[in-house]
């Protein structure tokens, strides 16, 4: 079982959260301007790195609130949550 | 759909009554857990070693929410006697007299005050919302929202000496009272699927359990279950009370 850090409450197990999929994704300014390409791939295409990777994640049994997570896809470690509108944290390596 | 069962084909046999509904508790209503009173009064077990379960129906309970247009938090006192003022930590409760107010999220929190106060809590509110609503538009302009949401879920208390034990094989909330003390407060899922607001009783050893009305008997069967070998009385401890 992961523990997901939700900002507001603290280390909580997984299955007290949503996951919501890779963050910091921005709504086409103009979506009539896209191809049908680009539209699918707004929809659709996302990263699916081996490593480091910011997601949203929504704590659905406890504050309900939406947040970031950095999180290794391999190892599972989470190096931190971060507040919607914040950018990515840089790892410190 | 009616009243009738089909057993066979082209038999048809008159489905059994329903049962009585249960003669209903005080202010005219009836309590998800009214059924089971009994049940919890004869399995607990008082005293030093011992731990009790009973419903709390009817708590007046206020959902409110309440932002700056900037999205800063915007806390408040609510103007009862004596007043009563938002907890701004995460996981924390503030206390009135006998009313409470509970952190649910960075912008909102339960108010809880006694059962058939609905009016009064509700006007308190709707002065707070007034007081601080200020020009729209503005940063500092304070949205406020609040709905009355009593019958959403009824509560459990669990007590004595045992109630973390009992609560700590349902429910992942470290409940130690470092980590949970008489001012916390925890939403969670408890025995797996019901979620649950879990509130640190003023009564040391005590927890207040806030459940939806249709997990009530769900929750009440785990907590039972849990229970069963602290009310059967335990051989580590002298029960003198026994
Ligand atoms: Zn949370």
């Amino acid at each position: 079982m992961q523990l997901i850090p939700c900002p507001w409450c603290g280390d909580r197990d997984e299955v007290e959260f949503h996951y919501g999929g890779q963050a910091h994704l921005v709504h086409p300014a103009d979506p009539d301007a896209l191809s049908d390409e680009e539209w699918a791939g707004y929809l659709f295409l996302r990263d699916n790195p081996a490593g480091w990777f910011a997601e949203r994640w929504s704590h659905a049994a406890g504050c309900r609130r939406w947040f970031n997570v950095l999180r290794h896809t391999v190892t599972h470690e989470v190096y931190g949550a971060y507040l919607p509108g914040e950018p990515v944290p840089v790892i410190a390596s | 759909m009616a009243d009738t069962v089909a057993t066979l084909p082209g038999a048809l046999t008159r489905a059994a009554p329903p049962p009585e509904p249960p003669a209903a508790g005080p202010h005219g209503r009836h309590s998800p857990l009214q059924h089971r009173a009994d049940e919890l009064a004869r399995a607990g077990r008082p005293g030093r070693s011992g731990v009790e379960l009973r419903e709390v129906p009817f708590l007046t309970q206020f959902n409110l929410r309440r932002r700056q247009r900037s999205g800063h938090n915007a806390a408040a006192t609510l103007g009862f006697t004596p007043p009563l003022a938002l907890p701004r930590t995460p996981g924390t409760v503030r206390r009135s007299g006998d009313r409470m107010a509970v952190w649910l999220g960075p912008d909102e929190w339960l108010i809880v005050t006694p059962p058939g106060t609905a009016a009064e809590t509700g006007n308190t509110l709707r002065a707070v919302a007034e007081a601080s609503a200020g020009p729209d538009g503005e940063a500092d302009t304070v949205y406020t929202a609040y709905t009355e949401v009593s019958a959403h879920s009824t509560t459990l208390r669990i007590s004595g000496a045992r109630a973390r034990d009992v609560l700590r094989k349902v429910c992942p909330i470290d409940l130690h009272p470092r980590a949970f003390g008489g001012d916390a407060c925890a939403q969670t899922l408890l025995a797996r699927g019901a979620r649950v607001l879990l509130v640190a009783d003023r009564e040391p050893d005590g927890f207040l359990l806030f459940v939806r009305a249709s997990f009530a008997d769900y929750v009440t069967d785990w907590l039972l279950d849990s229970m069963a070998e602290y009310a059967a009385g335990d051989s580590p401890f002298k029960n003198e009370e026994r």
